[in-house]
């Protein structure tokens, strides 16, 4: 399935939605969804919030299925060029409520809940591809 | 997102409804802030109809917690779903915020 989003914040509730229709048209685990929700929300945040320097508005696309096991999304962009594996430093998760720092949380979700990420900046293009294995319900 | 906020004693209760995204996490930093303005230390947030939560939530309620620490006061959370609690798992906030599995629980640690 192909959606696409506008730079705009409430952008993040139609994704949700969509992932939705995704989910139950392709008999995905609502976990499953979940996961695919909240890593494409942390990165269509970043897009929409740091991506675009100017103030126009700007299609942001999402192509999504399911192939055997894997679900495969792939979330691709004209803004900045952003490697998420490389260009994000990981949260120190031990340190006390003072010292925890505000940030960083978002990328580390995907490298946390994703099984594959791969990043390729192509063309002027960000393309973002994440991989999970979705886990059958009992019937 | 819906916010219903009420006191109960000296403890104020600030309920959540739907989703808390980067499109709606700014309501809930206007109303803790407020909280924290007017000098009220005890703060529950209770996340019974609170479906879904991403890093910018994550964001809000940690620099909420670091207000209410200055006030030498505390903020605790209540009734998270399945998916709200792997997203404090994952980010190793458990260990950041007092976690109650219901709201009553969480008023008599708060009292």
């Amino acid at each position: 399935m192909r959606f696409s989003y506008r730079n705009e914040l409430s952008e993040l509730e139609t994704l949700a939605q969509n992932l939705e229709t995704f989910g139950d048209e392709n008999d995905v685990n609502p976990a499953i969804i979940h996961a695919f929700n909240l890593c494409l929300d942390e990165i269509l945040t970043n897009i929409i919030s740091y991506g675009f320097e100017d103030v126009t508005e700007h299609d942001i696309y999402l192509e999504i299925h399911r192939d055997g096991e894997m679900i495969v999304a792939t979330m691709v962009d004209n803004g900045k060029a952003f490697n998420p594996l490389t260009d994000s430093k990981d949260p120190d998760l031990e340190t006390s409520i003072e010292d925890r720092e505000i940030g960083g949380l978002g990328i580390f979700f995907l490298k946390q809940m994703m099984d594959e990420l791969d990043y390729q900046r192509m063309e002027g293009y960000n393309r973002l591809t994440m991989r999970k294995k979705n886990v059958e319900l009992p019937d | 997102m819906e916010i219903n906020q009420e006191k109960q004693e000296t403890i104020n209760i600030v309920s959540l409804k739907g989703r808390l995204d980067a499109g709606t996490s700014g309501q809930l930093e206007e109303s803790l802030n407020a909280l924290v303005e007017a000098g009220e230390p005890k703060v529950l947030v209770d996340c019974r109809e609170l479906d879904y939560i991403s890093s910018a939530g994550l964001r809000v309620l940690l620099a909420a917690a670091k207000q209410f620490k200055k006030l030498s006061g505390s903020i605790a959370l209540s009734t998270l779903n399945p998916n709200v609690k792997q997203v404090f798992e994952i980010s190793g906030f458990t260990s950041i915020f007092p976690i109650y599995g219901t709201r009553e629980e969480a008023v008599e640690a708060l009292s």
